[in-house]
């Protein structure tokens, strides 16, 4: 239809309607759709409006103006039967698209189709104008979420340790993995920490901020398939059951529901156990060149009625570092007999203190406690080469192993080769490129080697924490 | 600049040297210079030249002669505690505690053979010197390089200028005698007690925080050891040779396109960079030891230069050319505590290619 016969049916139809379309209240009919809703950064979204004209007549004319408000490129505009603008403000933040439509029939649709590519998640906000001759212009607002990518992060818990004291400097450890389809940007880790239980830093060097009880970790970007974790250094206050909670996520990005974005564990603080023991000093310091540190033994006897499952042997009034500690309570070191002692018994342990005069210091004040068994630790790390073991005349076991200096070494040891006894505490620093490990019993070992049946051992250089 | 131009254009002569320059011209698809007066005078009076070098006929002789020295680590006082001992096989040292008890974690040592378990003692070997005998020159062979130069005119008559110049040229070097030599070294022999410790598998390199096997650090000097061996490895003369020379020139335009023109003078020769050594001991009882080092210095040499070069006019302001020189500068020795190499720049040849731009 020609231009000039439109506005004579347009005209015509005005007059039978009365004289004025003015005053109607919803003149247009509007429908938005987006594709994919939510958007996404970095890809195209599709949007789709559909006027329909509810005027009971035909309309001339029509202009529907779009301000697409949000950080990305314009990409297409298309209408059937009109055609479609597009313009972008000087600070290029809203894009301005206007249809123009010919006619309009009664219950007419008009469908427009535009494409914008989101380049940061947030928000798009539209406000869509529909004008045209004789009627009231009615707009209408639309908002289209955008994420920042898909991320499929999840979060473990891991390491939690077990049997540990009020005032113990413990550590548990935190793993995130991305399982993708995207990268993930700026990765947070939010740890919810149980009341009576202290935060003292987090490994290796992650920034991280506390408010009350709830830490969040930045651990920054994730690749797909690529994993971290982090490790929390902290002190429990109180004895009991400490529930532990965390959650990863990344901001703007779509994390799909039912994977592992929480995970919670309990941290069980134990209240040392009704055994009544003594610690006696059995000998005087001693230096061994062997090893470089001075040793001293000490004693645990058991002079309560019934047995424990372990024993803690606290060091306190050192003046030099006691190298074989295999804890902290608050700021006494301890080292532990991870074997029961019966009613009566009693056990030898080694005490090792590095004195750098390498002559006998004052002795440590010493006393014992019934604990929990320590829980067997599973350390991360690249097993070492090891020579085969030489049972030595006095009884000990000695293993030698090249070694990077600096890096962190734990020797695992059992009854068999899955040695499941776990780590042999403490971890060691190698300060040269080979290190000879001396397994001598307590309280590196459960036990003497040469009361064990069978003993195996493997080496981990650690890779965390 | 645009009336010499047009100058240029209104004066053009024939020539019957054109045969000279024939076959160059003919492989220069070049814009032709018809119309160009070959009269000095009608020329551009002060050039501008850059072009690649090649230097031949340097020689060095590297020479070995009698003992000699290694400025090795120092293998330290025997009889006392608390210094530093280093030597070929090993080291003791001075630990973080200060060898606090006499003993010291920071030693090691590299092969099992060196501990004698019957009376748990390491030995230790340091080579103080050799004595060699060698006697080598070595050509550099063609060396690349770049020169420029910058001269003007002092007076013309018809196609004959005489001017002056002055000349940068910048020629690395190096020259190297990897030859195997038979020598004889002499080695300061030192053992420590090991107090007694199981030690570890050779090699072994302890740290010095004081944690680990601690040995003894009181070193027992025992008799000098004479060893036969071969020196391998390599010596050279790693240098740069910038030359500088200024002199007066004779320039000769005998067709539009070619001209010759020869120069003399004096020359200023800096050398810099020196003689390195990189060597390995290999001993006839099997073990080795390395040694490097080097006697870098900078120095001055003073002679003359003769040159002849070949001009090709190829645009109205700019010639290639080819180039001879003749550089004598003398002879330069390095060296020391018995070695020395001797370079001779005494008869230099320098050729050179490149673009000149008369202006």
């Amino acid at each position: 239809m020609r231009n000039w016969a439109k506005g004579v049916v347009c005209c015509w139809m005005w007059i039978l309607g009365g004289g004025t379309l003015l005053g109607q209240s919803d003149s247009f009919g509007l429908r938005f759709a987006a594709v994919p809703d939510p958007a996404f950064a970095g890809s195209d979204v599709n949007f789709t409006l559909a006027v329909t004209n509810l005027t009971f007549l035909i309309v001339n004319d029509v202009q529907v103006t779009v301000f697409l408000q949000g950080a990305g490129t314009f990409r297409s505009a298309g209408i059937t039967n009109g055609f479609a603008t597009n313009s972008i403000s000087f600070n290029g933040e809203t894009n301005t698209v206007i249809f123009f439509l010919n006619f309009l029939t009664n219950n007419g649709v008009a469908t427009m189709r535009y494409t914008f590519r989101p380049t940061v998640f947030g928000e798009i906000t539209q406000t869509v104008f529909v004008e045209t001759i004789n009627t009231p212009t009615q707009s209408t607002n639309y908002v289209t979420e955008v994420r920042a990518g898909r991320a499929d992060l999840k979060v473990g818990i891991q390491a939690v340790p077990v049997g540990s004291l009020a005032g113990d400097l413990v550590a548990y450890t935190l793993a995130v993995t991305n399982s993708g389809p995207d990268r993930a940007v700026d990765v947070r880790l939010t740890n919810t920490l149980p009341a009576g239980l202290s935060l003292l830093g987090v490994d290796p060097g992650f920034p991280f901020n506390q408010r009350g009880s709830e830490v969040v970790v930045r651990l920054g970007a994730l690749a797909t398939n690529q994993g971290t974790a982090a490790q929390l250094r902290v002190q429990p206050q109180v004895s009991g059951s400490l529930r532990l909670q965390a959650s990863v996520g990344a901001p703007g990005y779509d994390n799909p529901a039912g994977s592992n974005r929480q995970a919670s564990a309990t941290m069980t603080v134990a209240t040392p156990g009704p055994g009544v023991l003594t610690a006696s000093l059995v000998s005087a310091q001693q230096f061994n060149p062997q090893t470089g540190l001075m040793q001293q033994r000490v004693r645990v006897r058991n002079v309560g009625g019934t047995g424990v499952s372990a024993a803690r042997v606290l060091v306190a009034g050192l003046t030099n570092t006691l190298a074989n500690a295999q804890g902290t309570n608050g700021t006494t070191p301890f080292v532990t007999l991870s074997s029961p002692l019966g009613a009566g018994g009693e056990e030898d342990l080694w005490l090792m203190i590095f004195n750098p005069s390498r002559v006998p210091g004052g002795n440590p004040a010493v006393s014992a406690l019934d604990v929990p068994l320590p829980g067997p630790l599973r350390p991360y790390g690249t097993t070492v080469a090891v020579g085969y073991p030489q049972t030595k005349a006095d009884g000990t076991v000695w293993i030698e192993f090249p070694t990077t200096p600096g890096r962190q070494y734990a020797v695992l040891y059992g009854n068999d080769v899955q040695v499941l006894s776990g780590i042999a505490l403490p971890v060691v620093v190698a300060p040269a490129n080979r290190l000879q490990w001396i397994d001598s019993g307590p309280p590196l070992t459960s036990s003497d080697p040469t009361n064990a049946v069978s003993r195996m051992y493997q080496v981990i250089e650690l890779t965390w924490p | 600049m645009l009336m010499t131009l047009s100058r240029l254009k209104n004066s053009v002569r024939p020539s019957r040297l054109w045969p000279w320059g024939l076959t160059l011209a003919g492989c220069l698809a070049v814009a032709p210079a018809e119309g160009q007066s070959f009269l000095v005078r009608d020329d551009w009076t002060r050039n501008f030249r850059l072009g690649l070098q090649l230097g031949f006929n340097i020689h060095s002789e590297f020479s070995l002669d009698g003992l000699v020295s290694i400025g090795s680590a120092d293998p330290g006082a025997t009889g006392v505690p608390g210094v530093n001992h280093v030597y070929d096989d090993g080291y003791v040292r001075v630990d973080n505690t200060g060898n606090a008890g006499g003993v010291t974690s920071f030693w090691g040592y590299d092969n099992a053979s060196q501990y004698d378990p019957v009376t748990g003692t390491l030995v230790y070997k340091n080579t103080r010197g050799f004595a060699a005998q060698n006697d080598i020159d070595v050509d550099s062979g063609a060396t690349f390089g770049f020169e420029l130069a910058y001269g003007g005119k002092i007076y013309d008559w018809r196609r004959v200028r005489l001017g002056w110049e002055f000349g940068y040229g910048l020629l690395p070097l190096n020259m190297e005698d990897s030859s195997a030599l038979p020598a004889t070294f002499l080695r300061v022999v030192q053992s420590f007690n090991t107090g007694g410790i199981v030690l570890p598998t050779a090699p072994y390199q302890g740290g010095s925080s004081g944690l680990g096997p601690v040995i003894p650090d009181i070193a027992t000097g025992l008799e000098p050891e004479i060893i036969n061996g071969t020196l391998t490895g390599s010596r050279e003369l790693d240098v740069t040779l910038h030359s500088f020379r200024l002199g007066p020139t004779l320039f000769w335009r005998f067709h539009r396109r070619w001209a010759v023109t020869g120069g003399v003078g004096p020359a200023l020769g800096l050398l810099n960079g020196g003689y390195r050594y990189n060597e390995v001991f290999q001993f006839d009882d099997g073990t080795s030891a390395a040694n490097s080092g080097d006697f870098d210095q900078t120095i001055f040499l003073f002679g003359g230069y003769a040159s002849g070069t070949v001009l090709f006019r190829v645009i109205a302001n700019a010639d290639l050319y080819l180039s001879a020189q003749f550089l004598s500068l003398g002879d330069v020795q390095y060296g020391g505590g018995g070695r020395r190499a001797t370079m001779d720049l005494g008869r230099t040849v320098m050729t050179s290619i490149g673009i000149n731009w008369p202006f």
